[in-house]
């Protein structure tokens, strides 16, 4: 799970102002996690790779209405939810992929860590894209992005009462897939 | 309560319950660790990377074009984007225009064929009245002399269906105030016209006028002669000494027809000079005749 970090004093000022310099070093600090996301919700890196750009892309544009009310990162991590579940609605997606098979070209990283290893990331990767699309949102920017519940509450625009009941409905669910692999 | 106690994120007295309860049930305690297990193994996913490249290419895209292409772009872009239906109807439209300027042929019988065939002075007209047995529903209030623009008739001010019932009434009524007040928009090139044109008598256009409309010659008569057609040009030689002008001459068989204009209080002298060129019969009402009179005279033996 990744760490949280606080945004960088000024840097906020800095994007406003228009600074070519700190728009780069925005994508390059959150890259990652902006193309994790999507890629965990969409299941193709291509696709993942579209989304990303176009996160980064409307930032770019539109810094200036940020009020800074919340963290960069809570409002990347909103914009990239937002195109995510707006792509995953669309109705030629639908139609083009299945759930169930939505992570299946994703490559895995290789950590090393043997053959089993690999087979239980590889069921954990399939039950995350098997959940309820606001589900893996959800599961996704707590459990793989380290949010907090009120970051999430914010990012989705949701009660945090309603975070915390399809968190745990989506951690039971993948209970539930990995049963085999629990001692 | 199994997630928030994963995440640390219960309070103090729920943990205490929680503990209690876990010392005697080791169902409950053996699902909640396999549920934080569950979780670890979430949490223990590798971090996805970005592919390589993906910086420069976002730094790229946001990075503004050069001001040739925004220029370009903006000009030509909106054009692209008009159907071509829209594009051809502009196009001939503007060529019908640009043909019309361009030939002095084409304005001067448009201008002839507006020009009224009798009326010479501007009459005054009156604002439309809708006749009296025709039931006027009640009419939304007009709009306030303020909003209303200055150019506007009275007609145009008449609410619509008052306007459709009295449209036969007012349709000769509306050509007329076209003629009179003509728009700034037409009135230039029709100027322009005028000032191209050789200047002629005012009784000469007068007379193309009143013959360039249709419809019988108000006087017309026969004048019996021995020679029609030597009488002919004694009588073009009388009407141009009358002020007024000859329109056709030709031979008629053995008779000779000519059609002149000559003005109205110049017509009894007229008529008195040619009757000594031969024997004249004429039907006419001298205070009926407008002011150019139109007369077909056949010249015969």
């Amino acid at each position: 799970m990744r760490e949280s970090v606080p945004d960088p004093p000024g840097f906020v000022q800095r994007l406003r102002a228009g600074d070519p310099g700190a728009f780069e070093e925005l994508v390059r600090a959150y890259q990652h996690r902006v193309f994790g996301v999507a890629v965990r919700m969409l299941g193709n890196a291509a696709e993942a790779e579209e989304i990303a750009q176009e996160v980064f892309l409307r930032v770019h544009r539109s810094v200036g209405e940020f009020r800074g009310e919340a963290k960069l990162s809570t409002w990347l991590y909103a914009i990239t939810s937002r195109l995510c579940l707006n792509r995953l609605a669309s109705a030629e997606r639908r139609h083009r992929r299945a759930g169930a098979e939505a992570l299946a070209d994703v490559p895995a990283s290789d950590t090393g860590g043997g053959l089993e290893h690999d087979e239980v990331e590889t069921a954990l990767r399939q039950a995350i894209a098997a959940l309820p699309e606001e589900r893996r949102i959800v599961v996704v920017l707590r459990d793989v992005e380290g949010l907090s519940y009120d970051e999430i509450a914010t990012a989705l625009n949701l009660e945090p009462g309603t975070v915390r009941s399809r968190l745990h409905r989506a951690r039971l669910d993948l209970k539930a897939k990995l049963e085999r692999f629990l001692p | 309560m199994f997630s928030a106690a994963v995440d640390d994120a219960l309070d103090a007295g729920k943990r205490s319950a929680l503990d209690a309860h876990l010392v005697g049930c080791a169902d409950c305690r053996r699902e909640l660790d396999r549920f934080r297990q569950t979780v670890a193994l979430v949490q223990a996913l590798p971090p996805e990377r970005a592919p390589a490249g993906f910086v420069d290419r976002v730094v790229a895209r946001a990075r503004p074009a050069p001001w040739p292409a925004r220029l370009v772009r903006g000009l030509f872009v909106p054009w692209t984007k008009l159907p071509l239906e829209a594009a051809a109807i502009l196009l001939v439209g503007g060529l019908a225009v640009w043909v019309f300027q361009r030939t002095p042929e084409q304005q001067q019988s448009a201008h002839l064929e507006q020009a009224p065939p009798r009326v010479e002075a501007p009459a005054h007209v009156e604002p439309f009245v809708p006749p009296a047995d025709v039931p006027v529903p009640a009419a939304p209030a007009p709009p306030s002399a303020a909003a209303v623009p200055p150019e506007t008739t009275p007609i145009e001010r008449a609410p619509a269906d008052v306007r459709e019932r009295g449209s036969e009434a007012q349709a000769p009524r509306v050509r007329q105030e076209s003629r009179e007040a003509p728009s700034a928009d037409n009135q230039a090139p029709r100027d322009a016209i005028e000032k191209r044109k050789p200047e002629s008598p005012p009784q000469a256009r007068s007379a193309a006028r009143a013959l360039s409309a249709p419809g019988p010659a108000d006087v017309s008569g026969r004048l019996t002669m021995d020679d029609p057609r030597g009488g002919a040009t004694a009588l073009e030689d009388v009407v141009r000494r009358f002020g007024g002008s000859v329109a056709a001459s030709r031979a008629d068989g053995d008779a000779h027809l000519v059609e002149l204009t000559v003005p109205r209080d110049r017509y009894p002298d007229f008529a008195r000079e040619i009757a000594r060129l031969g024997r004249w019969q004429a039907e006419a009402d001298a205070a009926s005749l407008p002011e150019t009179v139109r007369v077909r005279i056949r010249l015969t033996r």
